[in-house]
């Protein structure tokens, strides 16, 4: 077997490894809908040293509006039939998403049971997560959040211990019809969507205005 | 072998945020910590995600994302109750430097054995090295840590090559010049 300098066999070990186009297209599609959030706190100040002042907002949006209007342009005339078949499967999709992220359990940002606590934990997303109405687990069961996406949309995931010591998994974003299609509207009388996905039962719907996205183990019926 | 100078001093404002080489190359940055290609996907969208809400432009928009990455990482890996903490040994502060890595050769198959021997921080450091071309110095100002902490790893590196490279190579190493 041929050896080399240890850089160079290095170096192509990592030059082999790339994004899939998929993983690269999602990427790409969550920075175009960037919407810095309006707060003075940057993420982690530590590792600003030498940064330089916010760039004018006004700047900052109006490239992204051009970016977004290009953007736009070219899925109207390449990919439009394509994104009406891809609408009729979404749902599936997000509730795919939220499975594998269910089934990752990620460390917790956030451990509390204050809804409260975890609103203002939250506070850099352009909505104020909520109890739901419907979904059955309440703040005595809840242990904490961390920050999520769905389908490349900021989102608040939020995790719960179910009666049965089972941990559920409730995502909350800001519902736009036109990202996720038209889903359940339970504040018009509307029945939750229930999908199932890698095993797990998805239950999705819309509530005051936010996308409410579900996770458990299909056993946990009669969640308490 | 790539450096930030192309990024550095983006603003989000001046262009696209990132290039899908800048994406590749923070993927790769991310399978260095990870070892796992979802693991390093899901620490790339994390950090992009993070970066994504602040509000200040960093310095170097590739230097603060690996920064990101770096920190979530650690975060994750402490969570998993893994201990992370760099062991220093007076004795590893001796005259090494990465230039004792430069004179190595190696096969594949070798460096797929050591690479299984290294841990997170280690392969993050021969990353830095070997495909952002940084130099012991730099690894440490990117890495915030003293250069001593640096040269200790890069030690232990070695250590484990000699342990997995076959007899002549570790000779070669041997007879390599090191850095005072």
């Amino acid at each position: 077997m041929s050896r080399k300098p240890l850089r160079e066999c290095i170096a192509q070990r990592f030059e082999k490894e790339s994004l899939t186009p998929e993983q690269l297209a999602r990427l790409q599609k969550r920075l175009l809908r960037t919407d810095p959030v309006d707060t003075d706190v940057a993420t982690d100040p530590g590792i600003n040293a030498g940064a330089q002042p916010s760039a004018p907002a006004t700047r900052f949006v109006s490239k992204h509006y051009a970016m977004l209007i290009i953007a736009a342009a070219l899925f109207a005339v390449l990919a439009l039939p394509r994104i009406w078949n891809q609408d009729i499967n979404l749902p599936e999709s997000i509730a795919q998403e939220v499975a594998r992220n269910h089934l990752k359990m990620k460390p917790l940002e956030l451990k509390s049971s204050s809804m409260a606590e975890i609103a203002h934990f939250f506070a850099q997303l352009d909505f104020n997560p909520i109890n739901s109405q419907v979904f059955p687990l309440g703040e005595k069961r809840l242990l904490g959040g961390r920050y999520c996406s769905i389908q490349g949309i900021t989102a608040a995931q939020l995790r719960y211990l179910d009666a049965q010591g089972q941990l559920v998994t409730l995502y909350e974003t800001a519902y736009d019809p036109q990202a996720f299609s038209p889903l359940p509207l339970t504040d018009k009388g509307e029945k939750p969507l229930v999908l199932y996905a890698k095993g797990l039962k998805m239950t999705i719907w819309v509530e005051k205005d936010l996308l409410f996205v579900s996770a458990q183990a299909e056993h946990n019926e009669d969640l308490q | 072998m790539t450096k930030d100078h192309s990024s550095d001093g983006n603003t989000p404002g001046d262009q696209a945020l990132f290039s899908a080489d800048e994406l590749n190359r923070l993927y790769r940055y991310g399978l260095s910590l990870t070892g796992e290609r979802d693991r390093a996907y899901d620490l790339l969208q994390t950090a992009l995600e993070k970066y994504l809400r602040q509000t200040q432009a960093p310095a170097s928009t590739m230097r603060y994302v690996r920064k990101i990455m770096h920190n979530q990482f650690i975060d994750d890996y402490r969570q998993q109750r893994h201990s992370l903490t760099v062991e220093l040994d007076e004795q590893d502060l001796l005259d090494f430097d990465v230039r004792t890595l430069e004179q190595m050769v190696i096969d594949e198959q070798t460096l797929e054995q050591v690479w299984r021997l290294l841990d997170p921080l280690e392969r993050e450091l021969m990353y830095l090295w070997a495909v952002e071309g940084f130099t012991a110095q730099e690894i440490a100002t990117e890495l915030e840590q003293p250069r001593g902490s640096v040269l200790s790893r890069i030690h232990r590196i070695r250590k484990k090559l000699t342990i997995a490279m076959p007899l002549h190579d570790v000779r070669s190493m041997r007879g390599g010049k090191h850095e005072s």
